[in-house]
């Protein structure tokens, strides 16, 4: 009989699932638009940009 | 300091040289040069948003003139090299700098506390101020988006936005080099369908629906467009041997979406506000992994997915 009731009752029950942690990859410089890639490094002055104002962001 | 509406701003797409609109987003956005010798422009990517725009959301004014290290404010965020953000009498303080200028920053954005009004000030030693000026340009353009968007719903995520030719829209989210750019290329060439953007795409919750929005922000096909669709999947890029889809718990969904979006992470309300969307855009949007060798398979394999209405 407590057998049947165990079987009964299953369906009902979800298992217990252990807590997991997953990391996730957060790449701080680029959440933040700390950079510019297609200058190479960060600030609109340098790789290709010449002067303040002209740097529009193309990153990928 | 007082952000009196702009006057004017019914202007024509063009602009008058002095005021110029845009909208990206479904957001408005007003600038106007406030200094009486200074021609403001957008340029690049930018001039396929020109709008016309007689109630901008965001009201941006730009002036010369000299600027300190010091902004009297109480440091909110530093973001390194590029920019810092402080905190004044209710008002932001948005600071951008480059090693070539010291210490001292080329630009100064002062906005008000929800984002909607501002003043640009361009330090006028770093200028030739004889030629057209682009305060809106990166990461200016950017961050105020950010911020504006946290607070309405609204997030810019690292993805590249596709539309298909039924008018179904793909959002491609990946960090830099995961093959948003490499997407972009493999769709762009077939007909009836729209690259929104290779890099940054706007997700907003709008009368009940989630939209993607397309931004003048590109990766290196320089691909983008306004417009927006209806998301029909989510794909979480990343580079593999074959095509292949893999399922995702909405949790670790969730969690891969903000570290692939730009978020004001100093404010928590407007961090939860962006997790809170991404739970509810789950709910109603499937997301997979979707690994992918470069080629035109890889657009069959979206195209088969959808067709066996998984979507």
């Amino acid at each position: 009989m407590e057998q049947a009731r165990a079987e009964n009752s299953t369906p009902s029950k979800r298992r217990y699932a252990e807590p997991v942690l997953t990391e996730v990859l957060l790449r701080p410089e680029e959440a933040v638009l700390g950079n510019c890639k297609i200058a190479g490094t960060a600030g609109p002055l340098q790789g290709d940009c010449l002067s303040p104002g002209i740097c529009y962001g193309g990153t990928s | 300091m007082s952000f009196p509406v702009l006057r004017g701003m019914a202007t024509s797409a063009a602009g008058d040289g002095n005021v110029k609109a845009l909208r990206i987003a479904d957001v408005n956005i007003g600038l106007e040069a406030e200094s009486p010798a200074m021609d403001v422009a957008f340029a690049g990517t930018h001039a396929a948003f020109l709008a016309e725009s007689p109630r901008p959301e965001i009201e941006i004014r730009a002036e010369w003139s000299e600027l300190s290290p010091d902004t009297n404010g109480a440091q909110v965020f530093n973001a390194g090299d590029t920019w810092h953000l402080a905190r004044s009498n209710g008002h932001y303080i948005l600071d951008f700098f480059t090693p070539l200028c010291g210490r001292v920053p080329y630009k100064r954005l002062t906005a008000n506390c929800d984002w909607s009004r501002g003043r640009v000030t361009l330090h006028r030693a770093f200028y030739d101020t004889n030629q057209p000026v682009h305060p809106f340009d990166y990461p200016l353009d950017e961050l105020l988006l950010v911020h504006y968007l946290s607070q309405r719903s609204g997030v810019i995520v690292h993805g590249c936005g596709i539309v298909d030719e039924t008018g179904a829209g793909y959002l491609f989210v990946g960090h830099s080099g995961a093959g948003k750019t490499t997407t972009a290329l493999l769709w762009n060439d077939l007909p009836g369908v729209t690259i929104l953007s290779d890099d940054r795409i706007v997700l907003r919750r709008s009368e009940g629906r989630v939209l993607m929005h397309g931004t003048p922000w590109h990766g290196e096909s320089h691909l983008c467009a306004p417009g927006s669709a209806e998301i029909r999947a989510i794909l979480l890029l990343e580079h593999g041997t074959g095509n292949e889809f893999a399922p995702v718990k909405r949790a670790e969904a969730v969690a891969d979406l903000v570290a692939r979006s730009f978020l004001a992470y100093h404010d928590g309300a407007g961090v939860a506000g962006v997790v809170s969307l991404f739970e509810q855009i789950l709910t109603e949007v499937p997301c997979l992994r979707f690994s992918f060798a470069p080629g035109v398979a890889a657009v069959e394999a979206v195209r088969e997915w959808a067709r066996r209405g998984n979507g």
